[in-house]
């Protein structure tokens, strides 16, 4: 940020006419008369980065009984090239009346000033005569009149600074001030910097940027990055006056997610790890009575956590089936994002608008963004075996089964899945399988909706995705094995048709605070078969695919239906 | 108590060997396999029991020794849902297989086939405690035919499949993965009192299944050379 003068340009004509007679009536003395005429021209101006010129002109002449004399001036200024506030002094170069003597440099010419004069200025004649009663004469006539014009212009600008090609919004805080300038008249010289009367004018009606300061001075702008703005103080009927507008008070916002400032890195997080996001400020904005805001986040993600439930007159809400999340767009107008969960690659642009409220009454609007990398462990699919064996429906002694438990291992449904991370995202995995059921009385089916087959998490421990070995890249094998099946068809005369559809969620969660498990994708596999007569008919299977998803699985009721036995001999 | 493990180093076959003394098991490696890298190796005359490839079922076993025993003690735990299973730190064991094919062994308790030693810097072992007196006792043939017989979670197979890496460094497919065998908590096993640099001593004793020609199952076992991991352990009170 850099808040300076961009330029300052005067101009100042000025010339007048001071005559005085003084002479006698009557029988007085002999008559004296003077008169001087001045003219007087003034321009300067200076340019950050480039320097100025600045020239005066002056002529005048004088009439007087003893003889007339006529001096003209000339000088010129220039300021070499500098830049705001450290402005170079200027070198002066005077030739005719007064070259002889002179100050040869020049400091800074500018003033922070609005000026818009025109002529005249004064224009004012006075006639004085004194009567001698005792010698019976009169003397002494004057008059003056004086014509001056003077325009003058400071431009104040802001340099927002920033990154290259940044989009992000500060807050700058201004505190600014000026005051009437009204000339006095000094008829005794003649100087075109003009004796003024400074009045201090109302902070509301002072403008900066087409925006009035409030009634305590302050001002709040929410300025892009890489901008430079004028921001020159206006007050609008008022044609002269200086002003004052110290360098403001500038606060970044920032992004931070999970304790990273995107500002100064583009962190990668790893799907299903617990992601809050804040805004940061360089320097506390002053004066804040309250906001409001909005965050877009990029890509796949969640915000909320949330469970079917019913209603218990007797005690409190009893929930069921599967937790789920989902995302709740109001939460995006919170100030801080307290919780966001990532579920699919890649991240992108994270963007937060705020708009504060001023104890004064004013409004800003800033806005900040910030890149994300998102990161989702790699699988492999299938892993062990390379090569999935057919899963084979049996009709077994007493049961309906998917493979044979007398012979290990033929058509049990049997896979892996490799899962490979990058440092520092560990974590573990675990299947989650639903199970969508239709079969022949008296066993049960689903509904023909998927159900929670046994348990959240399908092995009893999980995998864990850890540096194991001589890599460094966390990784790991997660089993599964299945034999799905009925027991005791034997018991019932009629035929026994039963037929399983399985999605099973490969789910992923990393190591820390927070963190949620989060889908990698699923396997989906099925059979079906029918016991008629002791003999198996109709046998169908879908053998296990794998596709990658961010679709969390969800269930509404649970089955414990499979059941099995290992091999005897 | 919490016991912290601060400081782990890889584990690393070492000639010193603490637990092969404890064990009566002839050293033998016996696993099934179709791969003719070992011609010289002899016939087991038992047929391959366990989730290998179809090709390999019924097959005849052969033996092979190109396995490795890895353990690793960290302070990441491993996880049951949302639980942690056990606490800090904790002892994982991997098996290395150099083959280029599935091997499997059983799924048996951990405590069976795993023993474990700890030793202080002066090299005298630390008093177990009482759950640490179990550990590593290996299931008889019996024990081990009544757990397989009872083995009843049709939710998890039966057998570990050990992942082929291929001949070292990992040959093709390279992959470089370890298979989990198991794990322990140290504080369950010993009785830690001084805070220090320990020797974690570990042997793996992995059990096959297998047919005789006439059809009786038979439970070989297999001990993998001792593993020693250096372990540097803080026990807060």
């Amino acid at each position: 940020m850099r808040l300076y003068v961009e330029s300052y340009e005067l101009t100042a004509t000025g010339n007048d006419h001071w005559s005085e007679y003084d002479y006698a009536q009557q029988n007085g003395p002999t008559g004296y008369f003077y008169v001087d005429d001045r003219r007087g021209e003034t321009s300067e101006s200076w340019y950050d980065g480039t320097g100025g010129n600045g020239e005066w002109l002056w002529h005048e002449q004088i009439s007087a009984p003893g003889g007339g004399q006529i001096n003209d001036s000339h000088s010129g200024t220039v300021w070499p090239p500098s830049s705001y506030p450290n402005v170079a002094d200027g070198t002066v170069t005077m030739t005719g009346y007064g070259s002889d003597d002179y100050e040869t440099n020049a400091g800074s010419p500018i003033i922070w000033e609005h000026c818009d004069l025109g002529v005249p200025l004064v224009d004012m004649s006075d006639t004085y005569t004194e009567h001698d009663f005792w010698n019976n004469y009169s003397y002494s006539y004057f008059t003056y009149q004086d014509h001056e014009t003077r325009q003058a212009q400071a431009v104040i600008k802001l340099q927002t600074g920033g990154k290259a090609a940044s989009q992000r919004q500060n807050l700058f805080v201004f505190n600014g001030s000026a005051n009437r300038t009204v000339p006095v008249r000094d008829p005794s010289w003649h100087n075109p910097l003009l004796p003024v009367l400074q009045i201090s004018i109302p902070f509301q009606n002072i403008t900066v940027a087409g925006k009035a300061l409030g009634n305590d001075g302050n001002l709040y702008l929410g300025l892009p990055d890489n901008q430079d703005v004028d921001v020159t103080p206006t007050v609008s009927g008022i044609d002269y006056y200086t002003f004052n507008l110290p360098t403001p008070q500038e606060c970044t916002p920032t992004i931070i997610a999970n304790g990273n400032d995107l500002s100064v890195t583009n962190p990668t997080f790893c799907v299903g790890q617990q992601i809050p996001f804040s805004l940061s400020w360089s320097s506390a904005p002053p004066n804040v009575a309250d906001t409001i805001q909005q965050w877009t986040l990029p890509g796949e993600y969640v915000n909320e956590r949330w469970q079917n439930y019913y209603a218990n007159p007797e005690g409190p809400l009893q929930y069921y089936g599967s937790v789920n999340y989902r995302i709740d767009s109001t939460l995006l107008a919170n100030a801080v994002i307290t919780n966001c969960w990532y579920i699919n690659t890649p991240g992108g642009t994270v963007t937060m608008w705020q708009n504060l409220h001023f104890t004064n009454g004013q409004y800003a609007s800033i806005a900040v963004d910030g890149d994300i990398t998102v990161y989702k462990p790699q699988v492999t699919f299938p892993f062990l075996p390379a090569n999935i064996p057919n899963i084979i429906p049996r009709l077994t002694a007493t049961w309906l089964e998917l493979g044979d438990r007398n012979a290990i291992p033929t058509g049990t449904a049997e896979f892996g899945a490799l899962i490979l991370s990058e440092p520092p995202f560990t974590g573990a995995v675990n299947w989650t399988q639903l199970i969508r059921r239709s079969v022949t009385y008296p066993y049960s089916g689903t509904g023909g909706a998927y159900a929670l087959d046994n348990s959240q998490f399908y092995n009893n421990a999980n995998t864990s995705i850890n540096v194991i070995g001589r890599s460094p890249n966390p990784r790991g094998v997660v089993s599964f094995f299945d034999n799905p099946g009925v027991a005791d068809w034997s018991w019932y005369p009629w035929s026994i048709t039963i037929k399983d559809d399985f999605q099973t969620y490969l789910m992923f969660q990393p190591v820390g605070d927070g963190s949620i498990w989060v889908p990698l994708g699923f396997v989906t596999w099925g059979w079906g078969a029918t016991e008629s007569n002791a003999t198996l008919t109709s046998p169908s299977t879908i053998q296990p695919s794998y596709q990658s998803s961010d679709q969390f699985p969800t269930w509404m009721a649970t089955s414990v239906n499979s059941r099995y036995q290992p091999p005897g001999n | 108590m919490k016991v912290y493990c601060l400081f782990v180093l890889w584990a690393a076959l070492l000639p010193v060997s603490v637990l092969s003394q404890n064990t009566n098991l002839n050293p033998v490696y016996l696993f099934a396999t179709t791969n003719a890298d070992n011609p010289t190796l002899e016939a087991t005359n038992m047929l391959a029991l366990g989730p290998y490839y179809p090709a390999f079922i019924t097959k005849e076993m052969l033996r092979t020794n190109s396995f490795e025993c890895h353990i690793q003690v960290s302070d990441q735990v491993p996880t049951s849902g949302n639980k942690a299973m056990l606490a800090p730190p904790v002892c994982w064991i991997y098996t290395y297989n150099f083959t280029t094919n599935y091997i499997a062994c059983l799924r048996v308790p951990i405590q069976t086939i795993c023993q474990v030693a700890l030793l202080d810097k002066d090299g005298k072992q630390v008093q177990k405690t009482h759950s640490g007196e179990k550990f590593g006792r290996a299931f008889s043939e019996d024990e081990v035919r009544h757990w397989f017989k009872n083995w009843n979670n049709s939710h998890e197979s039966m057998f570990i499949s050990i992942i082929p890496n291929g001949s070292p460094p990992y040959g093709t497919p390279p992959y470089d993965i370890p298979t989990e065998i198991g794990f322990f908590a140290l504080k369950d096993i010993f009785d830690l009192k001084e805070n220090g640099e320990y020797e974690l001593h570990v042997q793996l004793i992995l059990t096959q299944a297998g047919k005789d020609s006439a059809g009786k199952l038979h439970f070989p076992r297999v001990a993998l050379p001792e593993t020693i991991a250096k372990v540097r352990i803080i026990v807060a009170k």
